[in-house]
C-alpha cells in the first residue's frame, strides 16, 4: 500500500488551547478515511490544517511524498487536494453547472486566459458534465445555485471538488443539516460515486450511520488527541471510543 | 437576445451617422458623452464584475489626461498613438496601485483607492513645474498623423476616433468577461474564499482587472484632454470618482452597456437640472437614492424587464396551452 496523505505530530493551538495535539495519521491510497469525534474534538481543525485554511502550530502534512505543511489553500488545491466546506460555499447567482465548471477550470493550465480560451472552457465543461453525471445532478444544470435545496447544494459542492480530479477528496460533514431522506440520498449517491472513482477520501462527519456506510477506516479524535485508528469493527469495539463518544450507540 | 443585437447595431449606425445630421454644439456634447461612457464602462469591470468598489477612479482618468497632455505638448506623436500610449502608461502605473490596494478587501480597499486618487490630486496641485498647478495644462494640441492624416484632428474626425475607442474597448471587455478570466471574476464577486479554495490565486486576478479598468479610464482621460484641450486637477478630484460610480450604478452594474447609458443619463439630467436650479446636486442625489431603492438593476435592468415582458406577452399569445407557458421552470 502506498500512503497518499500522512500527518506527523500535527498540532494547532488557539491561544492557550491546544485544539489539536500531536496527531499522527496515515491515509492509504484509495481508502475512505473518516475522522470522527465529539464536538470540539479537533476534527475540523485537523481538516482545515490539511486543506491549508489553518496553519499548524507544529508537525508536518505530507501528500504523495511532498511536504505541504503551512502552504496556502490555493497552493494545496493545486497539489491535488480538493475540499468541501461544512457550510455550503457556492456561487449563489451562478448556475449549478457554472459553479462546477469554474471549479474544473481551476486545475487547467489555461485558467488565466483573458481573451479567447474557448477550448479551456470546453475542457472545463466536459469535466463538469462528468462530475455532475456521477452525482446525478443532470436535472439542475441551469438552476442558480442559491435557489437549490440544501441537499443539492451539498452535492454540487462535492461535484465541484470531484471535477478538479483531486488526488485526495476532503468532505467536511457532507450531510450536515440534511433531512433523513436527503441524508439517505446523499449517502447512496456518494457510495455509488466512490465505487466508480476509487478516490482517496478524508471524511469528517457527525452522523455515525453515514460514517459506517462510507468509511473503510476510522480515526477518532478526542480533545485534540487521536485515541483510536482502525477499521470500522475495531473502532466500534474499542473501549476508549465507547467511553468518549459511542456511549450512546447500541 | 436577437432583439438586443439589432438594437446595438442600430445604435452604432446612428452614432456613426450622427455628425451628418446634428448641429455643432450637439456634437460637442455627444463627444463628451462617448468619452464618459468609456470612463463609466471601465469602472464596471471592477464594480460590476468583481465587486471591487473604487472611490478613486478619477485618479486613473486624470492621470490619463495629464500623460496625454504632456506627451502632446512635448512630443510630436500622432493623436491615436498618444491616446493609446497614455492608456498603457496608466495601466502599468495601476499595477503598483492595484498591488497595494488589493492587500485590503471591502471598505478598506475602497478607502485605499480613494487615497491614491487624492494623492494624484495633491501631486497635480503641488508639482507646478510639470502639471501647471491648480491651473492645469492648457493649449493641448491634437497632433497630425499617422501618415500626415489630418482627419482625426477635426471635430467630426475626433468624435469618430473617440467612438472607435469606445467600441474597441467594449468588445475587448466583452471578450474578457466571456473568457476563462471573466468566469473567475464572477466567482470572486460572489464568493472569494471559495475561489481561493478552488486553487485560484485571486489577488492576481484582482490586480489584473484593476489595471485593465484603470487602463481604459486612462484612455478616457487622454481622449478628454485631447477633446477639451486642457487637463486640470479637478479631473482627479474625488467627486469625479463619486459621479462615475453613480453612472455605473444608475445605468446597471455588471452589464458594460448599462454604465454607458448611466453616463448619458447623468450628463443629460445634469444639463437639464442645472438650467433650472443651482442646487441640481440635491435632485441628482434624490434620483440616485431612488434608483438604489427601487431599481437596483439600473436603467438597463428596467429596459430589459420591459423587453422581456413584451416578448413574454407575444409568446403567451402564440400558445394557448397554459402548461407550456409555465413549463420553462419546472424542468
Amino acid at each position: 500500500m502506498t500512503t497518499a496523505l500522512e500527518c506527523i505530530g500535527v498540532g494547532r493551538n488557539f491561544g492557550a488551547l491546544a485544539a489539536l495535539a500531536e496527531v499522527s495519521l496515515k491515509v492509504e491510497l484509495g481508502e475512505v478515511r473518516a475522522v470522527i469525534g465529539p464536538n470540539g474534538a479537533g476534527k475540523s481543525t485537523l481538516f482545515n490544517v490539511i486543506a491549508g485554511t489553518l496553519k499548524p502550530s507544529g508537525g508536518q502534512v505530507i501528500v504523495n511524498n511532498e511536504d505541504l505543511t503551512g502552504m496556502r489553500s490555493q497552493a494545496i488545491c493545486q497539489k491535488g487536494i480538493s475540499r468541501t466546506f461544512q457550510l455550503s460555499a457556492l456561487f449563489p447567482e451562478m448556475s449549478a453547472f457554472d459553479n462546477v465548471r469554474l471549479a474544473a477550470q481551476g486545475k487547467l493550465t489555461g485558467r488565466w486566459k483573458m481573451l479567447g480560451g474557448s477550448q479551456v472552457l470546453e475542457q472545463a465543461s466536459s469535466l463538469a458534465e462528468q462530475a455532475m453525471a456521477r452525482l446525478n445532478l443532470k436535472e439542475i444544470y441551469d438552476t442558480p445555485a442559491g435557489t437549490l435545496s440544501h441537499g443539492d447544494q451539498r452535492l454540487v459542492e462535492v461535484a465541484m471538488a470531484l471535477a478538479q480530479r483531486p488526488a485526495i477528496l476532503m468532505l467536511d460533514e457532507p450531510t450536515q443539516g440534511m433531512s433523513i431522506q436527503e441524508t439517505h440520498r446523499t449517502v447512496d449517491t456518494l457510495k455509488a460515486m466512490l465505487a466508480e472513482e476509487s478516490l482517496t477520501v478524508v471524511l469528517v462527519e457527525h452522523d455515525m450511520d453515514v460514517v459506517f456506510s462510507l468509511a473503510d477506516r476510522i480515526a477518532v479524535l478526542h480533545r485534540g488527541r487521536l485515541i483510536a485508528d482502525g477499521t470500522v469493527e475495531e473502532v466500534k469495539a474499542d473501549a476508549g471510543v465507547q467511553d468518549a463518544y459511542l456511549g450512546g450507540l447500541d | 437576445m436577437m432583439r438586443s443585437k439589432i438594437l446595438g447595431v442600430l445604435a452604432l449606425v446612428a452614432l456613426i451617422l450622427a455628425p451628418q445630421y446634428l448641429p455643432v454644439y450637439a456634437m460637442t456634447l455627444l463627444t463628451e458623452l462617448v468619452i464618459l461612457a468609456l470612463f463609466a464602462m471601465s469602472l464596471d469591470l471592477m464594480v460590476g464584475y468583481t465587486k471591487l468598489v473604487s472611490f478613486g477612479h478619477a485618479g486613473a482618468y486624470g492621470l490619463g489626461a495629464y500623460v496625454c497632455a504632456l506627451l502632446s505638448l512635448h512630443t510630436h506623436i500622432p493623436l491615436p498613438f498618444v491616446v493609446l500610449l497614455s492608456a498603457l502608461i496608466v495601466g502599468v502605473v495601476a499595477i503598483g496601485i492595484a498591488w497595494s490596494c488589493t492587500m485590503a478587501t471591502g471598505v478598506s480597499f475602497a478607502m485605499l483607492t480613494l487615497a491614491f486618487g487624492q494623492l494624484g490630486y495633491a501631486v497635480a496641485i503641488k508639482w507646478v513645474s510639470v502639471t501647471g498647478g491648480s491651473d492645469g495644462l492648457s493649449g493641448i494640441p491634437r497632433r497630425l498623423g499617422p501618415f500626415g492624416w489630418s482627419q482625426l484632428t477635426t471635430k467630426t474626425g475626433f468624435y469618430l476616433f473617440a467612438l472607435a475607442c469606445l467600441f474597441a474597448s467594449y468588445f475587448f471587455c466583452r471578450a474578457l468577461i466571456r473568457a476563462p478570466f471573466g468566469q473567475v471574476l464572477r466567482g470572486i464577486r460572489e464568493n472569494e474564499m471559495k475561489v481561493l479554495a478552488l486553487g485560484y490565486n485571486t489577488r492576481r486576478y484582482k490586480i489584473a482587472v484593476v489595471s485593465l479598468a484603470y487602463l481604459f479610464a486612462g484612455m478616457a482621460g487622454a481622449l478628454y484632454a485631447s477633446f477639451a484641450g486642457f487637463a486640470n486637477p479637478e479631473m482627479l478630484f474625488w467627486t469625479v470618482s463619486g459621479q462615475v460610480l453613480i453612472m455605473v450604478i444608475v445605468g446597471g452594474k455588471g452589464t458594460l452597456i448599462g454604465p454607458m447609458l448611466g453616463a448619458v443619463f447623468f450628463i443629460m439630467v445634469e444639463h437639464k437640472l442645472s438650467e433650472l436650479t443651482e442646487t441640481w446636486g440635491l435632485f441628482m442625489g434624490i434620483i440616485f437614492i431612488g434608483f438604489v431603492m427601487f431599481a437596483p438593476d439600473g436603467i438597463l435592468g428596467i429596459l430589459n424587464k420591459k423587453l422581456l415582458r413584451r416578448s413574454g406577452q407575444q409568446k403567451a399569445s402564440q400558445t394557448s396551452d397554459p402548461s407550456t407557458a409555465a413549463g420553462g421552470h419546472s424542468a
